[in-house]
């Protein structure tokens, strides 16, 4: 398997927005997920 | 057209887990990138983070059979919840130590047939932000031209 790693440290606001923006949607993606075992919880067995 | 989606994983622990594939949509992929974009999200309910090997391997048969079924690039943010990474890895920031799990997931298989690529993104606050991207090698051109675009970035 193949691998490489790229650095970058910007601070212009479209980066920030940018990385801000990954970030929140993938709290917001597992908030979503993590409701889902709450709700196979809560279903009668 | 990619749809969501979502396995269930159980460890042998007990721990419960949900791995979901769903399309990428939270920035608008510039025309070069002629693959569509997929979101992969590992979410445990307890935050115990991935706790032996047979979990990981779980994960990434998943993982590469998405990838087999789908052409696609896989995209993982590294998130920063808190995850039990032992005494030698406390030094690495959570993300930090995802990312290098999330390699440690492929590698161990040592199979050649994928391509795995980290962008790591420091921003003001000195943060790191720790991003994979992932595909079968015959799209690793598509992944070096994703690499190209964010790298525009750094201007």
């Amino acid at each position: 398997m193949k691998t490489n790693v790229l650095h970058i440290k910007n601070n212009s606001k479209g980066f920030l927005d940018f990385v801000s923006k990954l970030k929140a949607d993938k709290e917001a993606k597992i908030k979503e997920l993590l409701s889902t075992f709450k709700s196979q919880d809560e279903q009668p067995k | 057209m990619l749809s969501d989606t979502v396995y269930n994983v159980l460890s042998k622990e007990g721990h419960r887990y949900i791995l979901s594939f769903s399309p990428f949509n939270s920035v608008q992929l510039p025309e070069s990138i002629i693959l569509p974009v997929a979101e992969v999200v590992i979410a445990t309910e307890d935050n115990k983070g991935f706790n032996n090997a047979s979990t990981l391997f779980q994960f990434t048969a998943h993982i590469k059979d998405y990838l087999l079924v789908n052409n696609v690039i896989l995209y993982c943010y590294c998130d920063n919840r808190e995850i039990d990474r032992g005494k030698r890895h406390l030094c690495l920031t959570p993300q930090e130590y995802r990312s290098l799990l999330f390699e440690a997931m492929f590698s161990r298989t040592n199979d050649d047939g994928f391509v795995i690529k980290t962008i790591v993104l420091t921003d003001l606050n000195g943060e790191s932000h720790f991003i994979k991207l992932i595909s079968v090698k015959a799209n690793e051109e598509v992944l070096d031209t994703a690499f190209d675009e964010i790298l525009k970035m750094n201007k």
